[in-house]
């Protein structure tokens, strides 16, 4: 027995003792590495996406436009660029913006015209994420000086950066669904605002209007500085509620 | 690590689209809903559609067309349902102007040659702009304006920029019309065409022209047609092609006279009616009014030997022309063009067949030829023509004289469509300004010093008088209706393009108008005060909308009329063709070219969809094929795929043999359309241009090219290659064996068909 | 318990042979309403084109008694589908409006379903579909682009099912007859292609189907289709000529 257990010892010291430690870690890696390959995978096909391993809910926009002070009804808890420390959200409804949400297929995303019909009064001339926006509107150029402020620069021999016309913002879009599924939000909003029962509660427990309605699926945007996916949006959500709700549950509803 | 289900699962080559920026082309609104610029396929948000009406000049005859917009993109092409000529029906050609909008190859900016044998470099607006002026300058009266025929106001501004600078305009089609216009003149005595009212006719009697192809107004033809298959006694229609058509294919009765002769059977198809009094003496006596040398030669046997259409018939078409005693109704309709037109004796010929409407009282009838008005404009032609072939010999003589100082070109491709005879490559060289505009790069454009980037009918505005229109006054409004291509995104779409009308505008300096938007408002407010038509509104911004939404304004009440004392031309009533006898070895074929029903004379070449498009006869794409009868074929051991060289005294081409019982033997049908120089990655240099071979022949009276008249020898190449063809792809699943199509009889069903068919197929079974 | 439901349609085809003339305006009208991938002169060589709906054209007879026939065929909708039971992964299914449907995020490319189908309207993706950057902004937006891999095929405009069916809810009525249109049936000219719901009786397509000429293609096989064929009508034909002919 004893002489058994010296030749496999003596066996397995016949490998250089120095891979024996490179063997064992590296296998923990290659475990580890499966690991994560399979929480990856996982957690894509399964779960609600997570922040770590390149699954995004939120995006840096190239305007930080805060929901907060447009949507929310209650006082901020921040000090917003230009505001007052004791701020109220102005409690715009979500239409207000995404007009086209309760007739279309999609939400749609104000033009950047729209934005500037308040913006070119509202808001202080040297707020950095306004300067983008009244550069993009084309009310000033990219260094926040208007027409006027251009023209007296030119006049006093000062070189000045030119107004170069207005162009769209580069949204980020932050709640997707796979190109193979076609969801339209009319009648959704329609059902929902029908059917005030079938409103999920939200964090701040907005039950009607339009807000309650989107926060269904858009949890509490009127609280995000950064909006953010707080539903997973996968199939399963959507199947579960059509049945609950008696919607079709046909493939062909959304899948065409 | 970007990886994610969506990626693994929807993995749908990208679908994005890139951010539009209206400036100032006053689209609406709605369409600045999304605004976004898209990265990813799922980020492709759906706005709702919109669509515009608009019409379609430049690749149809006048037809209106819905385009549906969305994100400022255009996305399908449509009939608009409103539109009195096509009646919201479409052809295979309408959707693949979307691809020359958005072609890969789409010109961005001006570019100029420096020297004849430079190439192109890309320059500015502005240095365009001077170039331009600097040739207005140099020109002095030597200028030529080549245009494709233009009809409304844009052929306006052409004719009046060359009037300005004391030049000429000239249009040119290669497949020439002016034998036809000619012909509906001198018979008809109508100064546009006529429409047909194929509907309401009893019998159809066609020669040449592919109408339900590519001939005169297809869509607006198509749907009539339909109406006419659909009425309680379904129409009957004949067709004489040498070659089978969509036409001849639709028809009940072909017939395949030799080319050149279909004026004779024509009038042979007259002297049966005459002979037997089918028709009523006052029809005879108005038919042998416009005929003055009469029926003499042209007796029935006479006419079958010279055709090669058998006297039972003619006889049988000459009947149900005449209409049938058991039937009240004998509305009847002739017309007749293309390849029946083309040749040395074409006015004569055409003549003919429409002096055959007299016989039958068709003329202003109900099923029968319909007159179409004038203009509605007093400055702007109801009809447009190209030039005839003969004129253009003696402009190309002036160019290559170097008497020509400054020509631009625009919606045609001269080098493409002229025939190896006139030398148009030497005479472009011979001019010291050749401005050109286009969307993609053409084979005229290869010989250009300076090309201009030219917006398509999607995006400018435009007036179109279709011709032939619907029997009443029509004018299709055009109007832009997406926004200047531009995107930021990776597909590098970027056509700093204008518009040809509003560059020649201001070329002129603003004294021929300030822009076409401005020559259509003035239009569209000078229809406002006619007080009568399609739209009725208050004030004169409603009535502008009405006429936009619309997609056109129109006046049913405003009817064409016809005095119809003309006569036959009869100077030349046999046709001659191209000499063979010095061109080696092969065996002799009439050539037949036809429009190809997707590519047209070429125009469309550049676009992928276009090129696809299987053939309705022979199912082939992307190439140049020649159709030849299957025996006689047989006969000279030419199967499908062999390499042809097709030589005429104008040059030689190569085309795929294509083998079928649809065509008359002797004769060859070559599609036009392909062997392009230019014309971006789909279309250069893929198959044959059969123009380039056409022999200079004429017709007698006009000088127009005789395009059918051209005899070729043709030779094995020894080469065979696979023809790009839809046959075959799948398996025939017939009804029966042998029966792949049901057909049945007049008043048959089709249970009883079936039963029929299979007691035959059993019966050849047995019998076997 | 909701308004939500589809029912009460049965969408199918009327096909005119007697007036389709083979121009092809339905066949470029389909490539471009649904995304089908350009069908290159290679694919067309290997006989891997995808064309939805596609015109076959027939020979029948010689010079100069030659005819041509032409045939339009789609996807046939059957109501007894011979490629549904063959399918693993339940990609393909018969829905409660008629519709055969293919679903393409089920679609593993078995291609069991090409080979069932006896009509070879079902077409399978051999290369990822590839179009020029700039030629993808006339892609429709309301149609999935099919990846490499999978089966299509005709799904009759589904997605102008859904767009008109939402635009009638959302105003609270009935859809009218003839309200949807498939793309082809919109583009022919001739109006050869009919489009409608067969459980509507007074429907345009209800009587198009009650025509004497009215067959459906390889009845011998069952499948039911929802493409309604009249046969083409030729003067020319004897009637009764088989009913004489012995059955031997």
């Amino acid at each position: 027995m004893a002489s058994d257990n010296e030749g496999s010892k003596n066996k397995s010291s016949s490998l250089p003792k120095l891979l024996i430690p490179v063997l064992g870690i590296g296998g923990l890696g290659v475990m580890a590495v499966m690991g994560i390959v399979a929480a990856f995978v996982f957690t894509g096909w399964l779960g609600q996406p997570v922040p770590v391993l390149g699954f995004e809910q939120t995006f840096d926009q190239p305007i930080n436009f805060p929901h907060t002070i447009h949507a929310s009804t209650k006082q901020l808890d921040y000090v917003p660029a230009d505001g007052l420390s004791t701020m109220e959200g102005l409690g715009l409804d979500c239409t207000f913006c995404h007009r086209t949400v309760t007739t279309q297929a999609n939400a749609g995303v104000p033009p950047v015209a729209f934005c500037a019909t308040c913006h070119q009064a509202i808001g202080a001339a040297d707020n950095p994420e306004l300067i983008i926006l009244r550069d993009a509107a084309n009310l000033t150029n990219s260094k926040g000086q208007s027409a006027a402020q251009i023209e007296e620069l030119l006049d006093s021999g000062v070189a000045a950066e030119k107004l170069d016309g207005p162009e769209p913002v580069n949204w980020k879009r932050v709640h997707r669904l796979p190109d193979h599924v076609r969801f339209v939000h009319e009648p959704h909003i329609r059902y929902l605002t029908q059917n005030p029962g079938e409103i999920k509660g939200t964090t701040d427990g907005v039950t009607e209007g339009a807000a309650g309605v989107c926060s269904t699926c858009h949890g509490n945007v009127a609280a995000m500085k950064q909006v953010e996916q707080v539903e997973p949006l996968k199939m399963g959500q959507c199947v579960d509620c059509h049945r609950d709700n008696g919607a079709p549950t046909d493939c062909v509803a959304c899948h065409y | 690590m970007k990886l994610n289900r969506r990626e693994f699962l929807a993995l749908t080559g990208k679908t994005a689209a890139g951010s539009v920026i209206f400036a100032a082309c006053g689209l609406p609104e709605r369409e600045l809903i999304v605004q976004s610029p898209v990265e990813l396929p799922e980020d492709l948000v759906r706005g709702e559609d919109a669509w515009y009406a608009t019409s379609m000049g430049d690749f149809t005859n006048g037809d209106g067309v819905l385009v549906r917009v969305m994100q400022g993109r255009a996305k399908k092409i449509e009939g608009n349902p409103d539109h009195p000529v096509n009646r919201g029906k479409s052809t295979a050609r309408y959707d693949s102007v979307l691809q020359l909008l958005y072609h890969p190859d789409r010109i961005s900016d001006p570019m100029l040659r420096y020297s004849k044998a430079g190439n192109l470099v890309g320059i500015s607006w502005e240095q365009a702009e001077a170039r331009f002026q600097e040739a207005l300058a140099n020109a002095n009266g030597s200028l030529t304006v080549v245009t494709n025929p233009l009809r409304g106001h844009l052929g306006s501004v052409a004719t009046n920029f060359a009037a300005k600078y004391s030049g000429k305009h000239m249009a040119f089609d290669p497949i020439e019309q002016g034998v036809l216009h000619r012909a509906v003149k001198s018979v008809l005595g109508q100064d546009q065409l006529p429409t047909f009212d194929i509907a309401n006719a009893n019998t159809v009697l066609s020669f040449g022209a592919d109408w339900l192809g590519t001939w005169g107004s297809p869509a607006q033809f198509g749907v009539k047609y339909g109406e006419f298959r659909s009425q309680r006694s379904r129409g009957y229609l004949i067709h004489a092609e040498p070659r089978m058509s969509l036409t001849a294919a639709a028809a009940d009765l072909w017939l395949a006279p030799r080319p050149g002769t279909e004026g004779d059977l024509a009038l042979g198809i007259a002297s049966v009616i005459v002979d037997e009094k089918l028709v009523s003496s006052d029809n005879i006596a108005a038919f042998n009014a416009a005929l003055p040398s009469g029926l003499a030669g042209y007796s029935l046997a006479e006419v079958a030997a010279r055709t090669d259409v058998p006297t039972e018939r003619i006889e049988k078409a000459a009947r149900h022309f005449a209409g049938s005693p058991s039937t009240d109704d004998k509305s009847a309709v002739a017309f007749g063009g293309g390849s029946a037109g083309a040749h040395t004796n074409g006015s004569f010929i055409l003549g003919a067949i429409y002096a055959l409407n007299l016989l039958v009282g068709a003329v202003g009838a109900s099923g029968g030829v319909t007159p179409n008005p004038g203009s509605a404009f007093s400055d702007i032609s109801a009809s447009a023509t190209g030039a005839s072939f003969k004129a253009w010999e003696e402009e190309l003589a002036e160019w290559r004289a170097g008497n020509v100082e400054t020509v631009i070109i625009r919606g045609t491709d001269i080098v493409h469509g002229m025939p190896n005879s006139v030398a148009i490559r030497e005479a472009l060289d011979s001019v010291p300004n050749v401005i050109a505009f286009g969307a993609v790069l053409d084979d005229t454009m290869g010989y250009a010093d300076l090309v201009l980037p030219e917006l398509t009918f999607l995006e400018t505005w435009g007036t179109d008088i279709p011709e032939p229109g619907p029997g009443y006054q029509v004018v299709g409004i055009q109007q832009p209706v997406v926004g200047p291509t531009i995107s930021r995104d990776e597909s590098g779409l970027i056509s700093n393009a204008r518009g040809f009308g509003d560059t020649l505008l201001s070329m002129a300096g603003g004294s021929l108008g300030s822009s076409m938007e401005r020559l259509v408002a003035d239009a569209v407010s000078e229809l406002h005060d006619t007080r009568q038509g399609s739209v009725t509104a208050s004030s004169s911004a409603l009535f502008t909308n009405g006429v936009l939404q619309r997609g056109g304004w129109w006046d049913t009440g405003e009817k064409g009329t016809s005095s119809s004392a003309g006569k036959v031309s009869t100077a030349n009533k046999n046709a001659g063709y191209s000499d063979t006898n010095s061109l080696g070895t092969g065996d002799d074929f009439n050539l037949v070219p036809f429009q190809s029903n997707s590519l047209l004379d070429g125009r469309l070449a550049s676009t992928p969809w276009a090129q696809q498009t299987p053939d309705p006869i022979s199912s082939a794409s992307w190439s140049t094929w020649a159709e030849i009868n299957s025996k006689q074929a047989e006969d000279l051991g030419i199967r499908q795929g062999d390499v042809l060289l097709v030589r005429s005294t104008s040059g030689e081409i190569e085309v795929l043999a294509y083998p079928h019982p649809g065509v008359r033997p002797g004769v060859i049908g070559i599609p036009i359309g392909q062997g392009h120089e230019e014309g971006g990655r789909w279309a250069e240099g893929r198959g044959a241009n059969v123009l380039s071979i056409l022999v200079d022949q004429k017709d007698s009276e006009t000088g127009a090219l005789a395009w059918a008249a051209t005899k070729v020898r043709v030779q094995r190449a020894g080469r065979r290659v696979k023809v790009p063809k839809f046959e075959g792809e799948v398996e025939a699943r017939p009804v029966e064996p042998g029966v792949p199509v049901l057909v049945v009889g007049p008043g048959e069903t089709a249970e009883e068909a079936e039963i029929a068919n299979h007691h035959e197929y059993q019966g050849s079974l047995f019998n076997d | 318990m909701t308004s939500a439901n589809f029912g009460g349609h049965n969408w199918g085809m009327v096909v005119d042979i007697d007036k389709c003339i083979g121009c092809q305006a339905c066949v470029i009208a389909c490539q471009a309403e649904n995304n089908v991938p350009l069908n290159t002169q290679d694919r067309v060589e290997r006989g891997r084109s995808i064309s939805w709906i596609r015109i076959e054209r027939y020979w029948e007879g010689d010079f100069p008694d030659t005819k041509a026939r032409f045939i339009p065929i789609m996807c046939q909708h059957c109501e007894n589908a011979p490629c549904e039971p063959v399918c693993p992964v339940f990609a393909t299914y018969h829905n409660s409006e008629g519709l055969n449907v293919q679903v393409y995020n089920r679609c593993v490319g078995t291609r069991y379903c090409a080979n069932g189908c006896p009509y070879i309207v079902r077409f399978f993706n051999y290369w990822e579909p590839v179009w020029p950057e700039t030629l993808r902004n006339h892609l429709n937006p309301d149609v999935t682009v099919r990846s490499r891999g999978i089966m299509e095929k005709c799904s009759f405009c589904v997605h102008r099912i859904r767009r008109a069916t939402r635009t009638a809810r959302s105003q609270d009525r009935q859809l009218l007859d003839g309200e949807i249109q498939t793309a082809c049936s919109s583009a022919c000219p001739t109006s050869a292609l009919n489009f409608g719901n067969f459980n509507d009786p007074n429907s345009k397509v209800s009587t198009m189907r009650k025509d004497q000429r009215h067959y459906t293609l390889l009845d011998q096989f069952a499948t039911e289709p929802n493409v309604i064929y009249l046969a083409k009508v030729d003067t020319d034909r004897k009637v009764g000529a088989g009913e004489a002919a012995s059955h031997g």
